[in-house]
């Protein structure tokens, strides 16, 4: 049977308020599998962060932690593993990319030290041969007159530039999982789409697996395979996204698909929105968390949080469905 | 596409590395010019330093004794007068700079590394942090003369005891400098980004927050470098510094106190030259910092 690369199995991380803990993700479950791009979509504060934080084992240790749950990558339970074989993995077999290109590039440094400094401390290899491979890096991801841009700073290149450098930086040793969260939010939308094709190419050139963090629904129609959409720190709705887009279930999915602006619709009303806003982690009870904002919340929702349900490809947590389904029976 | 910048370290082109050499050359020249008191102040530190380096063969014996001239008036002879045993001022004085600058440079080393290393440790290691300042903060509670004076007391006036009784209450305050630093770039998104890809905890120390403290820590270096040479001047001119058959500006203030009525200038001349030097140190380091520190829009420098 042929394993997925990632997989994350009830994964729960809570936050330690003083004595109280309050659950920020709870139990999400996805994989992800050999060249395939997975979306985690949702509103701020939805636990997109938290969870590929937890992945790569970078939660802030002293305030949160994974509370349940595996994480299993390559066979290996990343939850389990030590600082040291942690960080051996990081940037080598698992690399991430952030949403501030404009940031994340120390500004006293050379971009071709900083790309070849992951290559030196994962490989052991000379600094000069590392910025060997930092030219064909560059090349890469498009960079033109790389032997020049490897000689300067960050603050002589442009947005898009230093995302490509961010992006050059982490496909150093062609990483097995790349996690990209929220790439193009801080860039024009001419460079979102250079950099979002950019990372789909080398996904398909490396069998390269991409976790793609988003809240924007047009990027994820353009590169997703499939998507998992979270509200609140629970798994709302999971699908590939083809039959996400054509069928969505749960009601919150609905309502991010109809605050799009549709070109050829010829619509000049108000764009559809989402009433109200996501729900205090620490108030969550027994009930759906999206019942305060949902139209067709039912008695039930209030009493018992509907669970993850539907067959091995779609599934979404609405009583919904679950009506949906009784009512086909 | 080419971006035209400043830097002199965007091209390797023949052409090109012609044209920035002569650039850096016009920015030697121009550099007094932009920067008049880090010039300045750099200038009066270098003349020190060479006149404490060739203080053996410009001068004299500064332990030669003349019964018959003392308490002479500076004149063209003696242009800083002699002293009550008619040794020359001139000649001591030079002799002093040798020792001011050498216990000025020796503390801003000792007291920059372990300080350093000690913020660098207690700013990025939270676990850390709280026991190593709450044990600075201990060793700050000592007034730094007594400390010092203790100190000698306890093992003896050698350069080594002078430099640690020195540099030991000058620690935690580089320390607190480096952590504050510390603190924040810690916290930068580039440091996070040489995490996620797997950085050796030292190697992140040393490429990603160390620069970045490097302004705070050249600045309090200058100024561990002037006061280190004020309490060394204190110690001797109390008696527990540099021994009394080494002329320095301390122990020669010390002496000259008694005569200051009927001959002013056995104290007058050290106490000018080590104002002088302090005053270069501290000028140095508010340039410094003008010039480093980017809130105050400072300087054109970067």
């Amino acid at each position: 049977m042929n394993l997925p690369l990632l997989s994350v199995e009830n994964l729960s991380v809570s936050l330690d308020a003083g004595a109280a803990s309050v659950p920020l993700v709870r139990n999400v479950s996805f994989s992800i599998d050999r060249g395939e791009t997975l979306c985690l979509v949702g509103e701020s504060g939805c636990g997109k962060s938290l969870t590929a934080l937890a992945i790569i084992g970078l939660l802030n240790r002293e305030v949160m932690q994974v509370s349940s749950g595996r994480i299993l990558f390559e066979g290996r339970d990343l939850i389990s593993l030590g600082a040291g074989e942690m960080r051996r993995l990081r940037g080598d077999r698992i690399a991430i990319v952030f949403q501030e290109p404009m940031t994340s590039l120390n500004p006293v440094q050379r971009i071709g030290r900083q790309i070849a400094e992951v290559i030196v401390e994962h490989r052991g290899v000379s600094e000069a041969d590392a910025l060997k491979q930092v030219l064909r890096l560059l090349d890469l991801v498009r960079i033109p007159d790389a032997a020049r841009r490897a000689q300067e700073f960050p603050h002589q290149l442009s947005g898009g530039m230093r995302q490509r450098v961010m992006i050059a930086m982490a496909l150093a040793l062609q990483p097995a999982l790349l996690i990209a969260d929220e790439p193009t939010t801080a860039l024009d939308v001419t460079i979102q789409a250079q950099v979002l094709t950019l990372i789909d190419d080398l996904r398909r050139e490396f069998d390269t697996s991409v976790l793609l963090i988003t809240h924007d629904l047009g990027v994820v129609a353009e590169m997703a395979d499939r998507v998992v959409v979270l509200y609140a720190g629970s798994v709302a709705e999971q699908a590939d996204v083809d039959d996400l887009f054509d069928r969505p279930v749960h009601p919150y999915t609905r309502g991010l698909l109809g605050a799009i602006r549709q070109l050829n619709s010829g619509s000049r009303d108000r764009l559809a929105e989402i009433p109200g806003n996501v729900p205090n982690p620490v108030s969550l009870d027994a009930g759906c968390a999206f019942r305060k904002r949902c139209a067709s919340a039912m008695p039930i929702c209030h009493s018992e949080r509907p669970p993850l349900q539907g067959d091995g490809l779609h599934r979404s947590a609405c009583w919904l469905a679950k009506v949906g389904e009784e009512v086909m029976a | 596409m080419t971006i035209i910048t400043t830097s002199d370290a965007t091209s390797s082109e023949d052409g090109e590395k012609r044209n920035t050499s002569s650039d850096r050359f016009r920015r030697i020249i121009a550099f007094p010019l932009r920067q008049p008191m880090l010039a300045a102040s750099c200038g009066l530190l270098f003349a020190f330093s060479v006149l404490a380096l060739a203080s053996p063969w410009i001068t004299g014996d500064p332990a030669a004794l003349d019964p018959l001239g003392r308490l002479k008036a500076p004149s063209a002879d003696q242009p800083f007068g002699t002293d009550q045993v008619g040794r020359s001022v001139l000649d001591r004085a030079l002799w002093g700079t040798r020792v001011s600058l050498s216990v000025g440079i020796s503390v801003a080393m000792v007291t920059t590394m372990i300080g350093v290393a000690i913020g660098v440790v207690a700013g990025y290691f939270r676990a850390i942090d709280t026991i190593a300042m709450r044990a600075m903060d201990a060793v700050m509670a000592i007034p730094a003369i007594l400390l010092a004076i203790a100190l000698v007391a306890l093992i003896g006036a050698s350069p080594f005891v002078i430099v640690t009784a020195i540099a030991v209450p000058e620690i935690p305050r580089m320390a607190r400098v480096v952590r504050a630093s510390v603190l924040t770039l810690r916290e930068r998104a580039y440091v996070e980004a040489a995490i996620t890809c797997g950085g050796r905890t030292t190697t992140i120390l040393r490429r990603h927050i160390l620069p970045g403290a490097a302004g705070p820590i050249m600045v309090q270096t200058t100024y561990v470098f002037a006061s280190a040479m004020i309490l060394e001047s204190i110690l001797s001119f109390l008696g527990a510094g540099t021994p009394p058959d080494v002329p320095s500006w301390g122990n020669m203030m010390s002496e000259g106190r008694q005569f200051l009525q009927i001959a002013p200038w056995i104290l007058g001349f050290p106490a000018l030259m080590l104002a002088a030097t302090v005053l270069a140190a501290n000028l140095m380091g508010d340039a410094l910092r003008d010039m480093l520190d980017p809130s105050l829009q400072g300087g054109e420098l970067r």
